[in-house]
């Protein structure tokens, strides 16, 4: 790239300025929705991670051991045998961690580990007045609770006693939001909470939480672990260990070192929530298609200009050519009208994008879908700006490349004979 | 087998042509053409055999008139002089130096050069002024500073009379001026060598005599050799020796003394 090049191609851009504009505004289009969009889908998917990982804790270990195939058909039948299973009744033993103190001090003691808390859980039927719903119930230790878990912020009533209040009133009930408006009920409510062997007993609303993660709020309850053991008829047991540890980035490589030196088996919240995050990948896939298509056709613009261009000015090659440019002088002048077309695009592109995003971010109004929110979640990330300017001039280049090496091999005495 | 020139026809006749070994030209020759052929055409029905074994010397400060019927090959020639296309066989020299060795770079930088295009379209640059139409070889050859461009350019306009005329738009001038700022165009890098096809091919009466008065100045100074081809035998007459070319063979080379002014 030399001045004269340099110069040529503006000149000639300059010449048409209205398919310059339309070319660079398509370009900026294509920027600009690449990054909005994944401003919007990355904003969604970091709420969600952030809800579930801060909400759930990073690992849970749990009672059952991992067993991928029923070994004992092996032990039966022997190895390499084809067996017709047609039923097989599930094992009814309760799903409990055996000695969990010196587990909970185990995994403590690793090293990033931060918290550890004890969980039992079962399911609830709940009642209040005449409604009545079926909820989850978790029975935790608080003090423990709200170390590994954000759950301690999100009390929205009742906030004042926090989870501690769970501690000082006998058989209170932290309810979900959605949980409370299903039923109808308000704190300090006492409501009728049964167990799954029937076991009864009133107990008093103490809190009302959100965590924003919908299905959370609607079937969610806490208790305290020894009011919840009882009620599940699961005296003495605890059915997880929720851990929390430094970095939930780690929570993989964290999970399968506790679940190698407990022998129980433990998952992150990667391997928890799997289908959200494989809608995620796919959902990124859908963004990355929707805006390669966009970037394609600004490409194609960019690439029908410079054919234009080209044919309009072959008597000007022939002649460029005949008083000493080279190929090079000719393929780049064309190469930077695309790049020019490009970089201004992307740029414009930048600006735009950062123009939508601030302007969804005006917008305030309840979401409730997967999570809750307030309007529509956007997280600006400058690798997306710094990928969609990189693959718009990369594709701009292309699109710019092939009439200029075109244009570049053309042989002078063709065009001068009226033959090319 | 040994064959007569006269008998080389079509492009099969080179194939089994056996060619005497090349004459070289003398050290003073500035552009020189030994057996030079060239075949035109993409594929063998429409190829043909359009310059058949030309022999050509030409001398420093000569201006050579190039005469022949259409489709004699005069323009072909011309690109082939001039460095713009490769021979199918022979060997072109300028300065004593064979084209045919050179790789296609260092042919551009003689174009660039040592060599001055002059076709019957001015193919002037539209975005351009005339003074930077002038300019752009110069600045190709990056020896002068941009202002020395500039000012060269200025002083090339003056020469051919539109010195008022530099920072015009190329398409705001007549069709004789367009033509008069080509040739200052194609003088821009002082070359050795001007060629021009037929450079009043577009012109009136009074606007040849202008370009014709113009190549004779030139010419006068006698540091550059002129080939001018055309069809018009009074253009040609200002020339001091005249070539004709007859179906890809020169079938007369004349001096004649130069015309009055
Ligand atoms: N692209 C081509 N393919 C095949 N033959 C061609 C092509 N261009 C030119 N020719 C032929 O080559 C021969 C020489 O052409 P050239 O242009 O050199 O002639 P010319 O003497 O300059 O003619 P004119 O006076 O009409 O300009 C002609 O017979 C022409 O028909
Ligand atoms: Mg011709």
């Amino acid at each position: 790239m030399n001045s004269l090049q340099f110069n040529l191609a503006t000149r000639y851009i300059l010449r048409r300025r209205r398919q310059t504009i339309i070319c660079m505004l398509g370009v900026a289009i294509g920027v600009a929705i690449f990054i909005a969009m994944n401003a919007m889908m990355k904003g969604f998917e970091v709420k969600f991670i952030d809800e579930t990982v801060e909400g759930s804790g990073h690992a849970i270990v749990k009672n059952e051991p991992r067993e991928t195939v029923a070994p004992f058909l092996d032990k039966v039948y022997g190895p390499n045998t084809t067996v017709d299973l047609v039923r097989q009744k599930p094992q009814d033993k309760v799903a409990k961690i055996r000695n969990p103190e010196k587990v909970m001090h185990v995994i403590r003691h690793l090293p990033g580990v931060v918290a550890a808390a004890p969980t039992v859980t079962g399911n609830l039927v709940i009642s209040y007045g005449n409604k009545e719903t079926a909820v989850e119930v978790q029975g935790i230790e608080p003090r423990e609770a709200v170390r590994v878990t954000s759950i301690g912020d999100k009390i929205v009533e009742g906030s004042e006693g926090g989870f501690e209040r769970l501690n000082s009133t006998a058989n209170g009930i932290l309810l979900g939001d959605g949980v409370a408006r299903l039923v109808g009920a308000k704190l300090f409510d006492t409501i009728i909470v049964t167990g799954p062997t029937g076991t009864r007993t009133t107990s008093r609303v103490v809190g009302i939480f959100s965590t924003g993660v919908t299905p959370v709020d609607y079937t969610r309850t806490y208790m305290l672990l020894r009011d919840a053991q009882v009620l599940l008829d699961k005296q003495n047991i605890v059915s997880e260990i929720t851990v929390k540890g430094d970095n939930p980035e780690h929570a993989r490589a964290l999970a399968a070192q506790i679940e190698e030196i407990t022998g129980l088996k433990t998952e992150s919240w990667q391997e928890q929530n799997q289908n959200f995050l494989s809608i995620f990948v796919v959902q990124q896939a859908i963004t990355l298609i929707i805006c390669g298509a966009i970037l394609l056709v600004a490409a194609f613009g960019v690439f029908n200009i410079l054919t234009m261009s080209v044919m309009e000015k072959i008597n000007d090659i022939a002649i460029m050519r005949s008083y000493g440019l080279t190929r090079a002088d000719v393929r780049n002048a064309f190469v930077l009208q695309g790049l020019m077309i490009g970089i201004i695009g992307a740029l414009l592109g930048t600006g735009l994008a950062a123009t939508i995003i601030w302007a969804i971010r005006q917008l305030k109004f309840p979401v409730e879908g997967l999570v809750k929110a307030q309007g529509i979640l956007m997280a600006e990330r400058p690798q997306d700006y710094l990928t969609a300017v990189i693959s718009a001039l990369i594709i701009t280049f292309i699109a710019a490349f092939l009439p200029a090496n075109r244009a570049a091999r053309f042989n002078p005495v063709d065009i001068l004979r009226g033959r090319h | 087998m040994t064959q007569s020139l006269a008998q080389l026809e079509t492009p099969a006749d080179l194939a089994d042509y056996t060619w005497p070994e090349i004459v070289p030209p003398k050290d003073d020759t500035l552009l020189a053409s030994r057996q030079l052929c060239k075949v035109i055409g993409t594929n063998l029905s429409n190829q043909s055999l359009v310059l058949k074994g030309l022999d050509l010397d030409i001398h420093r400060g000569e201006f050579v008139s190039i005469v022949g019927a259409s489709g004699s090959g005069k323009s072909s020639l011309l690109y082939l002089l001039g460095g713009l296309d490769r021979p199918t066989h022979g060997e072109i020299s300028i300065n004593n130096q064979p084209l045919s060795t050179m790789p296609d770079a260092t042919l551009t930088a003689v174009r660039n050069q040592t060599v001055g295009f002059v076709f019957q379209f001015h193919f002037l640059l539209p975005e351009f002024t005339s003074l930077e139409n002038i300019m752009i070889p110069m600045q190709k050859m990056g020896v002068r500073s941009r202002r020395e461009c500039s000012d060269h350019a200025a002083e090339l306009l003056t020469t051919v009379g539109l010195g008022d005329k530099a920072h015009r738009r190329t398409t705001d001038l007549s069709g004789g001026e367009q033509q008069r700022v080509a040739i200052a165009r194609a003088l821009a890098n002082d070359p050795d060598i001007l060629l021009a096809d037929e450079p009043t091919g577009n012109l009136d009466k009074h606007n040849s005599q202008n370009v014709a008065r113009l190549f004779e100045e030139i010419a006068a100074q006698g540091q550059r050799t002129i080939l001018m081809v055309t069809h018009d035998p009074h253009m040609a007459e200002h020339a001091h020796r005249i070539i004709t070319l007859d179906d890809g063979r020169i079938v007369e080379d004349h001096r004649h003394t130069k015309k009055a002014l």
